[in-house]
């Protein structure tokens, strides 16, 4: 008789953990679904050590690498919490650091304290000052938080209906409160949180 | 009595299969470890013959298909890939279309001046100053555009140097027949990556399939790529490696996270 009470527990375990797989497959399909281009879907991380395809590992400059793979995770969530505080730090984050830049780039985290001081261009003005010299090209690259960027996929995905507005040749979407404007970043078009352009 | 000897003898199994097993597994990685670090003649010789092919082509394009193992926070690993259209005109000149299995697609060009990413679906495109062979525009793009081609190892001007920089092993492992190709089966290692290349046997000596293992990152994830069709005679042009925008098309710039920014991030 015990035996048989025994044999009813362990079907029924058994009949349950069954349920609970099917109930996580048919989940993972109806997620894993809306992936890709269109939907915006999961974020999966897309880029790994694995992805140069090459033998060579090849790093980005100190100070570059872990802020570009936390770019190209869609990390959607930590944005939501910081976005508020970095937005108005965004419109900052230009500097001119040009006469600073040393030929050492162990020096650079330096540089950028002093050259913060002396911020004053922005997004508007990147287009037109790419100089002919590598390293005034590097140093002319718009920075922004982690955090303050989207994918393309993603953007798709946010449940506004987007405004498009073009300033100084330069093409802005407004969604809700926030201004986002393109750029490629780790070698895709991202979508990257700015201020407001002049007159809106 | 019997049940006490059954037992023991039993409980005698189990200590010689606890003890003994071990030890006889024990020795047999020792004895691939000698061999492992052997580069045999005969692999060196397959491996330089096409590299050594390939440096010599002054221009050529090759299509490839590749896919590439990205281990998720969940600690599985999902594939994603690629298939690119690379053209190459030595010293200075190459252009690489790609479509994405996600869809995405655009093409990278470089002219020998600038190094201009371009994206139809968005009307977007993005350049960049640059001077240099190709070689050191792969590096550009790998290393400040955040952007590597894929493959690159085969498009720089010394592709065997690159590839058995610090090789400790090569091993041949068999003929093996690819897509209807009969093909040299080469396996190689450094301390950074092991590597696989299929190479066929004949007159003309290009890869055709390459596996690099990343083992000492977390989940060993791996790289593949596969080289569908290479055209060493293609008709090139000018407007090859010319990137014309179209009308609609912006220019938008290149953006790089600030991790000094993001530091400072927690004290808004």
């Amino acid at each position: 008789m015990m035996k048989r009470k025994w044999q009813l527990v362990i079907a029924g375990c058994a009949c349950l953990v069954a349920l609970l797989f099917v109930v996580a497959e048919v989940e993972a399909r109806r997620g894993g679904g809306g992936g890709g281009r269109g939907g915006g879907g999961r974020s999966f991380s897309r880029s790994g050590p694995a992805s140069g395809g090459s033998v060579r590992s090849h790093q980005a400059p100190s100070g570059q690498r872990g802020g570009n793979r936390s770019s190209l995770s869609d990390n959607r969530g930590s944005r939501q919490d910081n976005r508020g505080a970095q937005r108005g730090e965004m419109q900052d984050n230009r500097s001119d650091r040009r006469s600073e830049m040393q030929d050492n780039r162990g020096d650079r985290q330096d540089d950028i304290r002093d050259a913060r001081k002396e911020r004053r261009e922005d997004w508007q003005d990147y287009g037109d000052d790419v100089r002919d010299d590598r390293r005034d090209w590097y140093n002319d690259r718009y920075r922004y938080r982690v955090g303050t960027s989207i994918t393309y996929a993603t953007f798709r995905s946010l449940s506004c209906t987007s405004t498009t507005v073009h300033v100084n040749g330069v093409t802005y979407y407004r969604c809700d409160n926030d201004w986002y404007s393109r750029a490629y970043s780790g070698g895709n078009v991202t979508y990257i949180v700015v201020k407001a352009p002049a007159g809106y | 009595m019997s049940v006490v000897s059954r037992s023991c003898f039993l409980l005698l199994v189990l200590f010689l299969g606890l003890t003994g097993l071990p030890k006889a597994n024990a020795a047999e990685p020792a004895s691939t470890d000698q061999k492992a670090n052997v580069i045999e003649e005969e692999v060196l010789e397959i491996f330089n013959r096409s590299m050594d092919y390939l440096a010599k082509l002054k221009q050529f394009q090759v299509t490839a298909e590749f896919g590439f193992d990205v281990l998720q926070e969940t600690g599985q690993k999902i594939e994603f890939g690629s298939h690119q259209d690379v053209t190459i005109q030595r010293p200075n000149h190459f252009r690489v279309d790609f479509v994405r299995r996600d869809g995405v697609h655009g093409s990278v060009v470089y002219d020998g001046k600038e190094v201009v990413l371009s994206n139809p679906e968005e009307a977007v495109y993005a350049k960049a100053p640059f001077k240099g062979e190709i070689d050191d525009a792969l590096d550009f793009l790998a290393e400040e555009l955040q952007r590597p081609i894929p493959l690159r190892d085969f498009f720089v001007s010394d592709p065997g140097s690159v590839l058995t920089a610090k090789i400790e092993s090569g091993i041949y492992v068999d003929e093996s027949m690819l897509a209807g190709v009969l093909c040299d089966h080469l396996a190689m290692r450094n301390d950074k990556v092991d590597f696989q290349i299929w190479i066929p046997q004949g007159d003309e000596p290009l890869p055709r399939r390459i596996i690099i293992t990343y083992k000492n990152e977390e989940g060993q994830p791996q790289f593949w790529g596969q080289f569908m069709e290479w055209e060493t005679a293609p008709k090139l042009s000018d407007e090859t490696f010319t990137y014309t925008p179209s009308e609609k098309s912006e220019r938008i710039p290149f953006a790089v996270v600030d991790v000094e920014m993001q530091s400072e991030g927690g004290q808004p």
